[in-house]
């Protein structure tokens, strides 16, 4: 047998190839024996940078006047329905009026105490920072004044009486007649909680609309708002709700 | 080893793992004998990589010849071990395998296991990793003319023993 022949007979001999799973067992192997320190690095610095954000919310948040310039809160309830009338409370949320615009003083979920503490800090973020950002680029206030009074519906996350830099989201907006609280048709009267209240009716185009039971002897302030949305059928069917279920005196 | 203690140490690693992990599988199969033994051995030489204790030096010797290194040393433990608790040694055929013994690469794996482990692990590297004489020196710390030695008697032991094989061939 020559040398060539050897080759030959050796090169019949293959080895099998290697498990794909090898690599997986491996790279298990190395992250169990080598905990990322990357992701250490990571949490640390998220960490850091939550105490700052906290640390800057804080005081930002305390140098922030937070009087109600009104005579009362209001507790609300939002509601989802199902297309089997079943309901859920999603939200529940202490608010003010103040120049016609809806002012959030607090919310939770009480589903989850998580969201809670994500509104929580979103909602004392958000206006700290806005009000950050005026200040640093001097941005002039256009927060409505009181004798603007033409709207209402707006949500906002802070209590400074001249709104500015407030978190402001067109949650349920409509504007109104300035000598009335009247800004659609009327749908009806009622009483809420011992407060007289008028049904607006708001269309928001064709498959859409909200009916604001608005108290006049509470600044326009909306009782009761619900959406309705239309089914195939062409009928309206009620899926969301913000209700006030109770309303407080403030101690001024 | 600056690659893997840096950043992207666990990409870095899988980079050298993809890298040598085929041929680490294939020499150590051929010293064992056996594809579960070489997966352990592939395991261990990349663990030995990142271990605290780890002995690379990248001034000594090429991270391959390293590797080779470390299997070479985790397949003989491997095979010591069989050997110490009786169990099936390196080419001792089972009544399964020696059926397959009508194969003929089984036949050549056969007569391969059956070297000493001195010329089998000298063969294995050059003949089928195509090891150049002088890393293989390196990698087993011996002088070029051992190397050559090794590989000439292995190659004349397996002509012997293959003899027969290559009739059948023919």
């Amino acid at each position: 047998m020559n040398d060539t022949d050897l080759d030959e007979l050796l090169d019949t001999w293959t080895a099998p190839a290697p498990p794909p799973l090898l690599r997986n067992r491996v790279r298990r192997e190395f992250q169990d024996r080598n905990p990322r320190p990357n992701r250490k690095r990571w949490v640390v610095v998220t960490l850091v940078a939550a105490a700052v954000l906290f640390a800057l919310i804080g005081s930002a948040v305390s140098q922030t006047p937070s009087p109600v310039p009104a005579p009362w809160t209001a507790d609300s309830e939002f509601v989802s329905y199902g297309p089997d009338g079943s309901s859920v409370i999603e939200m529940n949320a202490t608010s003010y009026a103040y120049a016609g615009i809806e002012v959030l003083l607090g919310r939770s979920d009480p589903r989850n105490p998580l969201a809670t503490a994500f509104y929580r800090v979103a909602d004392a973020a958000v206006p700290a920072v806005g009000r950050a950002m005026q200040r640093a680029l001097g941005t002039p206030s256009k927060g409505p004044r009181p004798d603007d009074v033409r709207a209402f519906g707006y949500v906002t996350g802070c209590g400074d009486h001249s709104l500015t830099g407030c978190l402001q989201l067109e949650h349920y907006y409509f504007l109104k007649r300035p000598d009335t609280c009247i800004g659609g048709s009327v749908a009806g009267t009622q009483t809420i909680l011992n407060h007289p209240t008028i049904g607006v009716l708001v269309q928001m185009g064709d498959s859409m609309r909200s009916t604001f039971w608005v108290a006049p002897d509470l600044g326009c302030f909306a009782l009761r708002i619900g959406t309705e949305k239309r089914q195939p059928d062409g009928a309206f069917h009620l899926v969301e709700e913000k209700r006030v279920v109770r309303i407080s005196t403030t101690a001024r | 080893m600056e690659l893997v203690n840096g950043k992207g140490r666990e990409k870095a690693f899988l980079q050298l793992f993809d890298e040598h992990h085929g041929a680490l599988f294939r020499f150590a199969f051929r010293l064992t004998g056996s594809a579960a033994d070489a997966e352990d051995v592939v395991q261990e030489c990349f663990l030995e990589l990142v271990r605290p204790t780890c002995a690379f030096v990248p001034a000594r010797a090429p991270l391959r010849t390293w590797l080779f290194g470390i299997a070479r040393n985790q397949s003989l433990k491997r095979l010591r071990r069989r050997e110490s608790v009786g169990a099936e040694a390196a080419g001792t055929l089972t009544p399964e395998t020696e059926l397959l013994r009508t194969e003929l690469s089984e036949l050549v794996g056969h007569a391969v296991l059956q070297l000493p482990e001195k010329q089998r692990e000298v063969l294995v590297l050059a003949h089928y990793e195509k090891m150049p004489l002088a890393e293989i020196a390196a990698l087993l710390e011996i002088d070029l003319g051992a190397v050559k030695s090794r590989l000439q008697r292995a190659r004349a032991a397996l002509k012997e023993s293959l003899a027969a094989c290559r009739s059948e061939k023919k």
